[in-house]
């Protein structure tokens, strides 16, 4: 029976064996997804080669193996085919013994991942250096490693009509707010895909407004950010397969909060989140802002300044917002290349890149310099976002800025700009809205978004309205240390 | 519903490409000027002129070439109105002209004398024209010729009147409007900055910064205060915020050198019984004793008064001699007196509305002076004495 559904699978192993010549037994597993070496010690070795008791007699009943047999930390017995097969894919090894209607599943799962590594896209300077890995067990037991505490909830399901993925909704009872959680659950339970191959998959159908450039799931590597979210009432939804978290709800100003912001000290944490802060506007408005004054407004220019653009400016041959448009879609092209490409061909683009963009269109009097200059401090200025997905959504929005700026100068970068926040206050993440707390105003909440408190002043929890509180007051160091505020 | 966001989008683009709602300038459709002068011709046209950037010049300048070429040039027209001779001006121009960073205009003396009542008009509507300008009279010369003196200092050379105006003390970019405020006041005289062209030992022109000239209400050159006299009207008005003067001191047989900062000016009006005005003008100001010719170690408190009364004494005398010299060679009130008796007396000064002009010769008025030198340095007596010599 077990045949005939998974035939034609090479990987499968049927392996039947007696155990102490007495007892016969089929086990099924795949090949490559089981720990053959556990395998091979805990029940192989001793069933067959061990002493042969007779007192076991016949196998009459299910509790005889269970009990005196089978030496894995983890079974489950089942009568059900569907079970039996899906425990199979899963990597677990199935125990068919002679005479009994159930299956054993003992889990040996014991396949090839990668370990676990510093990670990639958010690398900070102090404060832990693991991040994810592509298995879930390890993921989730880096998150427990974090919180010892019975009231971390992981709610696992399988999603995927193909890949069949586990899926893990990690949150702490009692912290958590519940309107978010059971809209998560709700979402997810919906979920119909046959494939789930990392969480992007998961975010497009749980988002609240599907046509917008912004992120309203946050994504990241790092359990130390997964762990504090748990703490800020949030939830986490871990994905089979691949390192990247999901958490909810989002906010506009996550954006701008980098796990380093909290292993620095405060001062200069917030001076950096406001260097962050400056320079995505940066790169948001520069370009438009050099377009609109330079052919709209020139008044606005210091007259020196003025001076050397005019000299820059002179026998350039497109309007300053093609130029615009062209260089900074070569750059796009540059930076997308940088990614594709083979590393081998690293230097060949760079050096292509800087002499071509940089010297040569200069020198040819094909482009104006101050534009490269403009350009290349833009995308410097838009790599900075500690959020790889919000910064892809700055990225995007210049060139509508930049159009916009061209054909009515200030006044189009100020109605960009608008039309910008009301899609922005629009914007909704499981029910928060996505400029909170700034819009609407929650001042207890400030302490984390433009500034960085120190951690003895934020004691209210974001998303509680002063309601719940991570420790009691008091804690400033100083003389008084102790006293209560 | 389904399909707004393309709809927008394909709208948005129609409004691009239907319409050509594109009305940017490109900068190099645009040419900059820096400076411009109005002046009286013979016949008795206006002869506008301009300074104009010349872009293509200034990148072979920055580059060490040798090239010689000023980084501008100079075009002019002629017309009966200013219009008429920017119009000419335009004719021989291939891109549109920008205001926004005109910070000079000069007026030829002849023009100033002549009155420039008709160039005020174009200058008010012109929403091209930056408030922050700053309008000289040329003494002595005509607005063109000072437009042709070459600045050693600075590329443009129409940037220079603006800076040496900051750098003597004064109030740069406020004369225009200055000038429009205080025509529109009732009894108060307009005034503008001078430069004048100076040749120097080397025998190259330069511009300097002369004085302050004078109009009356016809907006007519009446006549000109120079460097000093100028700056003591802006310390009454407590427009100035540098100012270095040397005075002699009798009692010490030497000069004392003083740069006062902290300017401050009070204006008290009085009414007499006899229908006559006072006006009481106190000025303070903080002093820093730059140079002493005098044998005197101003360590001592007692040296110190000596020195000071016989400044602040002296600098009355001087300020009370240009006031009337205003009062009875020009007779236009240039101190805004006419305000503070109209802040200080509202009454009286209704009575006396409109006979402004009659009035303000015969004011009595006097002068304090109190500049207090709070530094002395640390040098301590002079060090062209003798210990024998100094007194202490």
């Amino acid at each position: 029976m077990i045949k005939s559904i998974l035939n034609n699978c090479y990987d499968i192993v049927y392996r039947r064996i007696q155990i102490f010549g007495q007892i016969n037994v089929l086990f099924v597993y795949l090949d490559g997804l089981v720990d053959t070496k556990a395998l091979e010690n805990n029940l192989l070795k001793p069933w067959m080669l061990g002493t042969p008791r007779p007192e076991l007699g016949e196998l009459k009943s299910l509790d005889l193996m269970l009990e005196q047999l089978v030496s894995t930390a983890k079974i489950k017995t089942t009568e059900i085919m569907d079970e039996t097969i899906q425990s199979i894919l899963s990597g677990n090894v199935v125990i068919l013994p002679e005479g009994v209607n159930h299956a054993v599943i003992a889990k040996l799962i014991g396949f090839e991942h990668r370990a676990v590594e510093e990670p990639s896209s958010e690398t900070t300077i102090r404060g832990p250096k693991e991040g994810f890995t592509e298995c879930i067990t390890v993921n989730t037991s880096m998150l427990r490693r974090k919180i010892h505490s019975p009231k971390l909830k992981l709610e696992s399901l399988t999603i995927g009509n193909l890949s069949k993925t586990t899926i893990v909704i990690a949150y702490i009872e009692g912290i958590v707010k519940n309107t978010i959680l059971e809209e998560v659950r709700k979402r997810i339970s919906q979920i119909e895909i046959d494939t789930v191959l990392d969480g992007a998959f998961i975010e497009e159908f749980i988002e609240d407004k599907p046509f917008t450039l912004f992120p309203q799931v946050q994504n990241t590597e790092r359990p130390d950010i997964v762990a504090s979210c748990l703490a800020e009432r949030k939830v986490a939804v871990f994905i089979d397969g691949t390192p990247f978290v999901l958490i909810v709800p989002c906010t506009f100003w996550n954006s701008f909060q980098s796990a380093d912001d909290y292993y620095e000290r405060f001062i200069y944490a917030t001076i950096i989140r406001s260097l962050r802060m400056i320079l995505i506007t940066t790169s948001l408005y520069l370009p438009s802002i050099y377009v609109a004054i330079s052919t709209f407004h020139p008044q606005l220019l210091p007259t020196n300044f003025l001076i050397s653009i005019t000299s820059a400016r002179e026998g350039v041959p497109f309007p300053a917002v093609i130029e615009a448009l062209l260089i900074e879609f070569l750059f796009e092209g540059l930076r997308e290349a940088g990614i594709r490409m083979p590393r081998q061909n690293g230097s060949a683009i760079s050096i292509v890149g800087a002499l071509v963009l940089g010297q040569a269109a200069v020198q040819a009097g094909i482009i104006s310099a101050p534009i490269v200059i403009v350009v290349s401090l833009t995308g410097i200025a838009s790599l900075i976002t500690p959020r790889y997905s919000m910064g892809t959504a700055f990225r995007v929005l210049r060139f509508p800025m930049l159009i916009f700026s061209g054909m009515f100068g200030l006044y189009g970068v100020t109605m960009a700009s608008i039309f910008l926040l009301i899609h922005l206050i629009n914007l909704e993440s499981f029910g928060v809205p996505y400029l909170s707390p700034i819009a609407p105003l929650s001042r207890s909440e400030l302490k984390d978004v433009l500034i960085r408190a120190p951690w003895w002043k934020m004691g209210a929890i974001p998303l509680s309205f002063r309601r719940h509180f991570r420790f009691s007051k008091g804690q400033k160091p100083g003389e008084n240390q102790g006293d209560s505020a | 519903m389904k399909h707004r966001p393309t709809a927008i989008i394909l709208l948005l683009s129609c409004i691009v490409i239907t319409t050509g709602c594109w009305d940017r300038i490109e900068i190099s459709d645009r040419v900059f000027d820096l400076a411009a002068s109005a002046d009286l011709n013979e016949n008795g046209t206006t002869l506008i002129a301009a300074q104009f950037i010349a872009p293509s010049k200034i990148e072979q300048s920055s580059k060490g070439g040798a090239g010689g070429d000023k980084p501008y040039f100079i075009e002019s027209g002629s017309g009966k109105t200013p219009l008429e001779a920017i119009q000419r001006m335009r004719q021989k121009l291939s891109r549109i002209i920008t205001r926004g960073h005109r910070r000079n205009y000069y007026f030829g003396e002849k023009l100033a004398k002549h009155g420039v009542k008709d160039l005020l008009d174009a200058f008010t509507r012109d929403p091209g024209n930056r408030m922050r300008l700053d309008i000289w009279v040329v003494k002595g010369n005509t607005g063109l010729h000072a437009l042709q003196v070459p600045y050693p200092l600075e590329k443009i050379p129409s940037v220079a009147p603006l800076k040496i105006h900051k750098a003597v003390g004064g109030t740069a970019g406020t004369t225009y409007l200055d000038f429009i405020m205080t025509s529109s006041t009732e009894g108060e005289c307009p005034t503008l900055p001078v430069v004048d062209i100076v040749t120097g030992n080397t025998q190259t022109k330069t511009i300097r910064f002369y004085g302050r000239a004078i109009f009356n209400h016809d907006y007519k050159l009446v006549g000109y205060l120079n460097f000093v006299e100028g700056a003591y009207r802006q310390w009454i008005l407590k427009r100035i915020s540098y100012l270095d003067l040397v005075e002699y001191v009798p009692k010490a047989g030497g000069s004392v050198g003083v740069v006062v900062t902290k300017f401050g000016s009070k204006l008290k009006s009085s009414v007499t019984q006899e229908n006559k005005l006072k006006m009481e003008i106190e000025l303070s100001g903080l002093g820093h004793i730059v140079e002493n010719n005098t044998n005197l170690d101003l360590i001592e408190l007692k040296n110190l008064n000596l020195v000071q009364n016989s400044i602040n004494e002296k600098m009355s005398e001087h300020v009370l001699k240009m006031i009337t010299k205003v009062q009875k060679q020009y007779g236009t009130d240039v101190f805004g007196f006419i305000q503070a008796l109209n802040r200080q007396h509202p009454r009286e000064w209704s009575k006396l509305k409109g006979r402004w002009d009659q009035i303000f010769p015969n004011i009595e008025v006097t002068v304090k002076v109190n500049v207090n030198l709070k530094y002395i340095g640390l040098v301590g007596p002079p060090l062209q004495f003798k210990e024998s010599e100094v007194r202490k």
